[in-house]
């Protein structure tokens, strides 16, 4: 069986394509949205998902989140000793998204279509097929989130021959996409954002209005309040329209707190400039005027902030579709994409092109002869079609050179030294004078984010070539067996466990920030629980799960509100 | 004929039959399925697109005024490099690089052209602004508040009049640059002052266009200020230093002997210490300071930039350092002893003086300066 699966900055989640529509999977907790975050526990016992957020209020040192940020990155995390690289914390999850989507359709899971942000570069991309491949899952093609969220809005019932744009303001990423559908071609005319910066940024920047009026310093808070903060700041987002008032939750603020809507907007100023600058680059690599843009479609959790509807509408004129859950919009997509792999009937005419994200090029030597910086030259610019494949032609600088040395970058800057280093080769040439030996560079750039580099030596014929799929942080066969025995040490929680875990949790915690008679109300509460879930039965253990959870909501109600 | 006939259709004004017969390919040759074909295919869909964009924009432009500057905009830089009667007197005739002259006071073409669109105004208000302020006093031009008006770019609509707002300045920037380095050796908009305005007109991000449109010269003089000041760090910038230091302790006691040789000069170990304390003193602030100047003109904030308005590199800067404190020398001796050497070192500053004297009447620049080619930018 295929899915779909959005691999989430902040939160995952997975769906199928099933009798005409999709069906979103739901975790063990019944929930949609699976928090991408893991926790480990000292005998090798690991928690996913929301337990493990929960958790992370007990153990923020043994739980980790927002990794995917770290993605294609030579980061690592260590708990307990032991090192987990980005690509290895990202198989736990889509290992857990597996076992929900198994869990739910009684049916094995072999193949995923997963979601990357259309920022992600050839090493990122290859790091999530890896990720995939630590637990045998079958990578059947990864799809950008903005066309995703394009697939899932139905592009058959949309009139022809007119461009939309995907704005996805997700938990890590923003994404901006323009793309035209006609006759059941999905042409991708332009993609652009910033990988770092989406909901969490909101969120900091909630966190420290409060902190600043709560006369308080973030980093002086211990990790419980810290945490307090943050999940009490991340429900306040949601209503600051509405109210505006915050009590007291921690101990050291003892008085209510306000902050208007208005200040938090005027506070996200300068995230809202840049998301209206990005907005503005990919209108203008499409080479289209916001007049031009026929519908706008908002994707991504944190485009529920008010202000970024309001803020998209004034731009383009027009009140932005929201109807699918933006927080499932692009799970939706993947699946449809899926099934659309899968030559599914309904979607099997859909031809998409896709553009790369990036622009790639080499490193010359600029003709200031003060300037001696390599300046950056482009081969195949950013939001060109893919496949593609471009040529440029260089020539010598020096008298009597024998070689050249070709760099390949990935970047916008001028300057090759801003820009990613892909891989470089040498290339011999005949003595001549500066000038007269040319080389022809190609760079093919296929559908999967492959780089080909071919050099052509024009007097002689003489070739050589470079494949960019071997950088320093990619991993070798060797290295994902390593990986998947390391991984195949840790123990998944079991996961009719797991509810009863994380309510445990989430009491001790709460107990943890209580004052007396909380604590000792919170206490029999807790001393009740724990007799029901020694007599093992299934049937009173769910059902005391769920009267604690809305006992805690209420005290969680109670202190917040 | 090419795009035509890999479409398989007529030639065309009409996108939608481009469309379609594109669609029809795609289907026929998906892009995962055959990557080659698919490329032919979609470059010549994209050149069959231009070719119509291309015609509408030459109906349009015969049918109305031309809303755009883009097309004067390109003939003002041209002009610019040819027009030199502002620069005849100046130096450089020579050197059709260095002209460039400021006819952006004169603009009545441009004027013309913003009122054809809705935003004139706004777009006439900031060139004004900007204009007002690159030619007030420098306390006011420093502060970042001052040039707070260029916000009011974003609130353009317009995508393209904005673009070409941009190109306006940034071809002002550099004119009017070289406008007052010609007139006072001074840069009128300074590091600080044109990274803040590139800041706000993503000069940075639209590095790529800018080349494209702009002479070479002038995408360097901007993109030079631009970048932050490289500092050499770790072990090789501590060898550097002391390889520097050797070698300036070295040319001191050298010049130090060949004084000593000199009946005039006193026969004393402490004269010959105290002439390379002080060199050494002198060069090391010179060689420490970021830009390789000495202390105090540091301290003042100048700064030296070649003669195409960029900011010199190491080595030009250390044969500027070089030339400089051997014609200080004689100063050094008058500055250590008035009354002994006055006299005698009064002909050699003569000397270095008249040749300073000449330099300037010549070229407008000191013999150092001249010598490295170099300008002293404050």
């Amino acid at each position: 069986m295929i899915i779909g699966i959005d691999l989430g900055t902040t939160n995952s989640v997975c769906a199928i394509y099933n009798d005409h529509k999709v069906t979103v999977i739901p975790n063990s907790f019944d929930e949609l949205l699976t928090p991408s975050c893991i926790s480990f526990e000292k005998n090798g016992t690991i928690h996913v998902g929301k337990s493990a957020r929960t958790r992370a209020a007990l153990h923020p040192k043994e739980t980790v989140a927002q990794f995917k940020r770290f993605m294609g990155s030579e980061k690592t995390y260590k708990i307990y000793g032991k090192k987990y690289t980005p690509v290895e914390l990202s198989s736990i999850i889509l290992q857990k998204m597996v076992a929900d989507a198994e869990a739910f359709t009684q049916q094995k899971v072999t193949e995923a279509v997963i979601s990357v942000p259309a920022y992600f570069n050839g090493i990122q991309r290859k790091s999530t097929i890896q990720a995939a491949a630590m637990i045998d899952l079958k990578v059947e093609k990864l799809i950008n989130e903005p066309t995703a969220a394009a697939i899932a809005y139905g592009l058959q019932n949309k009139p022809e021959y007119t461009d939309f744009m995907i704005i996805d303001l997700g938990g890590g990423t923003f994404d901006v996409s323009i793309m035209e559908y006609f006759d059941d071609i999905l042409e991708v005319k332009a993609s652009g954002g910033d990988n770092h910066l989406g909901g969490e940024d909101f969120l900091q920047i909630l966190v420290e209005l409060y902190c600043q009026k709560a006369g308080i310093k973030v980093n002086n808070l211990s990790a419980e309040d810290k945490q307090a903060v943050y999940s009490r700041m991340e429900l306040f987002k949601k209503e600051i329209n509405k109210q505006s008032v915050i009590e007291p939750f921690i101990k050291k603020v003892k008085v209510p707190i306000s902050i208007t809507g208005e200040t938090f907007e005027n506070a996200c100023r300068p995230l809202v400039k840049k998301i209206i600058k990005s907005i503005e680059l990919c209108l203008k690599d499409a080479q289209l005027t916001p007049q031009e843009i026929e519908e706008v479609i908002l994707v991504g959790g944190s485009s529920r902030l008010p202000f970024l509807k309001t803020l998209v509408t004034r731009i383009f004129k027009k009140i932005p579709r929201t109807d699918i859950n933006p927080d499932l919009t692009i799970a939706h997509g993947a699946a449809i994409q899926a099934a659309l792999k899968g030559k599914n009937k309904d979607l099997s005419d859909v031809v998409l092109t896709d553009v790369c994200p990036y622009t790639l090029g080499t490193g010359v030597v600029g003709n200031s002869v003060y300037d001696q910086s390599l300046i950056f030259s482009p081969i195949i610019e950013r939001n060109t079609v893919v496949p593609a494949s471009r040529v440029q032609s260089y020539v010598t600088v020096q008298d009597n050179q024998t070689k050249l040395k070709m760099a390949i970058y990935q970047g916008e800057s001028r300057l090759v030294k801003n820009n990613i280093k892909l891989g470089e080769f040498e290339v011999k040439v005949p003595k001549a004078k500066a000038g007269e030996e040319m080389i022809s560079l190609r760079i093919s750039y296929d559908i999967n984010g492959i780089l080909e580099v071919d050099a052509l030596v024009e007097s002689t014929g003489d070739t050589a070539s470079l494949l960019i799929n071997n950088s320093p942080q990619e991993l070798t066969e060797e290295q994902i067996a390593q990986s998947k025995q390391k991984l195949s040490l840790l123990k998944v929680h079991p996961r009719d466990n797991e509810a009863v875990k994380e309510v445990m949790w989430r009491a001790e915690s709460i107990y943890e920030n209580s004052l007396d008679e909380e604590r000792e109300a919170l206490n029999e509460l807790i001393m009740q629980f724990q007799v029901i879930i020694d007599s093992q039965d299934p049937k009173r253990i769910a059902q005391a799960v769920s009267e604690l959870s809305s006992a805690l909501e209420s005290f969680e109600a109670n202190r917040w509100l | 004929m090419y795009p035509w006939d890999v479409l398989g259709i007529d030639e065309t004004g009409d996108k939608k039959t481009i469309k379609k017969a594109y669609a029809k390919l795609l289907r026929k040759y998906r892009p995962d399925e055959h990557p080659d074909k698919f490329q032919e295919i979609n470059q010549a869909y994209q050149f069959a697109l231009t070719l119509i964009n291309e015609q509408l924009t030459d109906e349009a432009i015969s049918q109305e005024s031309p809303t755009s500057l883009s097309a004067v905009g390109v003939e003002a830089v041209d002009s610019v490099s040819i027009d030199k009667k502002n620069n005849s007197e100046n130096a450089g005739e020579d050197d059709p690089d260095t002209n460039f002259s400021v006819d952006t006071i004169d603009n009545d073409v441009e004027h013309e052209l913003f009122v054809a669109n809705g935003e004139a105004d706004l777009v006439e208000e900031i060139l004004a602004q900007f204009h007002q302020m690159a030619f007030a006093k420098y306390n006011i031009k420093k502060d970042p508040s001052n040039w707070q008006f260029l916000e009011q770019f974003h609130s353009i609509q317009d995508l393209q009049l904005r673009d070409e707002l941009s190109k306006e300045l940034f071809k002002r920037v550099v004119e009017y640059n070289s406008f007052q380095l010609k007139e006072n050796a001074t840069l009128l908009l300074t590091q600080n002052m044109v990274q803040a305005i590139a800041a706000v007109l993503e000069w940075e991000r639209d590095w790529h266009e800018l080349q494209n449109t702009f002479p070479e010269h002038y995408v360097a003089h901007v993109f030079k200020l631009l970048e932050p000041q490289t500092q050499l760090s770790g072990f090789s910038f501590l060898m550097l230093r002391i390889a520097t230091i050797c070698l300036e302790f070295t040319v001191a006691s050298l010049l130090a002997k060949l004084y000593m040789l000199r009946p005039w000069a006193p026969a004393t170990e402490s004269f010959e210490a105290i002439t390379i304390f002080m060199f050494m003193i002198i060069n090391i602030g010179a060689m420490t300071s970021e830009i390789s100047l000495s202390m105090v003109q540091y301290g003042v904030g100048l700064r030296i930039y070649d003669k195409y308005l960029n900011l010199t590199d190491s080595s030009t800067d250390k044969l500027r350092a070089l030339v400089f404190h051997l014609l200080m020398t004689p100063l050094y001796f008058i500055y250590y002893d008035s009354t002994i050497y006055l006299s005698m070192m009064l002909p050699v500053v003569a000397v270095i003086l008249v040749i300073n004297l000449f330099c300037w009447w010549k070229n407008k620049q000191l013999f150092h300066d001249w010598v490295s080619g170099t300008i002293m930018v404050k």
